[in-house]
């Protein structure tokens, strides 16, 4: 099995498999953690989906 | 920078689904608010200065061999992602906490935190458009809403 895996077309929830054991995948919990905001206080990704569905992305630098 | 551009023209969509949105960077407090909010989306950004939950979620690194001398699908993916209104900031990605070499990655999260839609992107260009995150969106609501 190749280490990365194409995503076609079609196949939104494919995932890079043979890189990604042990890590969360669809059905899983999101991964959560601490951050410090603008004004310098701990705040949780969590707290996003606390009160409702949440697109996170994860961009590479500043996207 | 053109990633957050894009999904910021696309806010008011997100809304209507209400879907809330967090983008995560590669930055400190102050840098994501400087540099976010240049571009109006500091609210939405969340500075992860030591790519915690990068590692957390398993976005592979790429390699420099693979970015200089790019696949024909990084290629293609490329020439998708301008026609989308993405690219590549070089210089944004020397900035001191960034990891030049970490892919991108996107997750849709329903209320109570069970990942419902989970993309990793398999080189650097491969983070879909605000277009089509919202296409996952809309399918993977509605899926849920049903089941």
């Amino acid at each position: 099995m190749p280490a990365v895996q194409r995503r076609e077309k079609g196949d939104e929830n494919m995932c890079v498999a043979a890189t990604s054991k042990g890590y969360p995948e669809v059905g899983d919990a999101a991964p959560d953690f601490v951050y410090q905001d603008g004004g310098g206080n701990e705040r949780r990704l969590s707290e996003l989906w606390d009160d409702g569905p949440t697109l996170i992305v994860w961009l590479r630098h500043f996207g | 920078m053109e990633s957050l551009t894009q999904l910021r023209e696309k806010l008011s969509e997100f809304e209507k689904l209400s879907v809330r949105l967090g983008c995560i960077v590669q930055g400190t407090a102050a840098e994501a608010a400087e540099i976010c909010g240049q571009y109006g989306m500091a609210e939405k950004c969340i500075p992860d200065p030591e790519k915690e939950s990068y590692a957390k979620l398993g976005l592979d690194r790429t390699t420099l061999g693979a970015m200089v001398f790019a696949s024909d699908e990084l290629k293609a993916r490329r020439k998708e992602n301008r026609a989308a209104g993405f690219s590549v900031s070089i210089k944004k990605s020397f900035m001191p906490h960034c990891d030049i070499f970490l892919l991108p990655g996107a997750a849709l999260v329903e209320r109570g935190g069970k990942i419902l839609w989970l993309h990793r992107g398999a080189h650097p260009g491969d983070l879909p458009s605000a277009e089509e995150l919202l296409d996952r969106v809309r399918e993977n609501l509605q899926i849920s809403r049903h089941s």
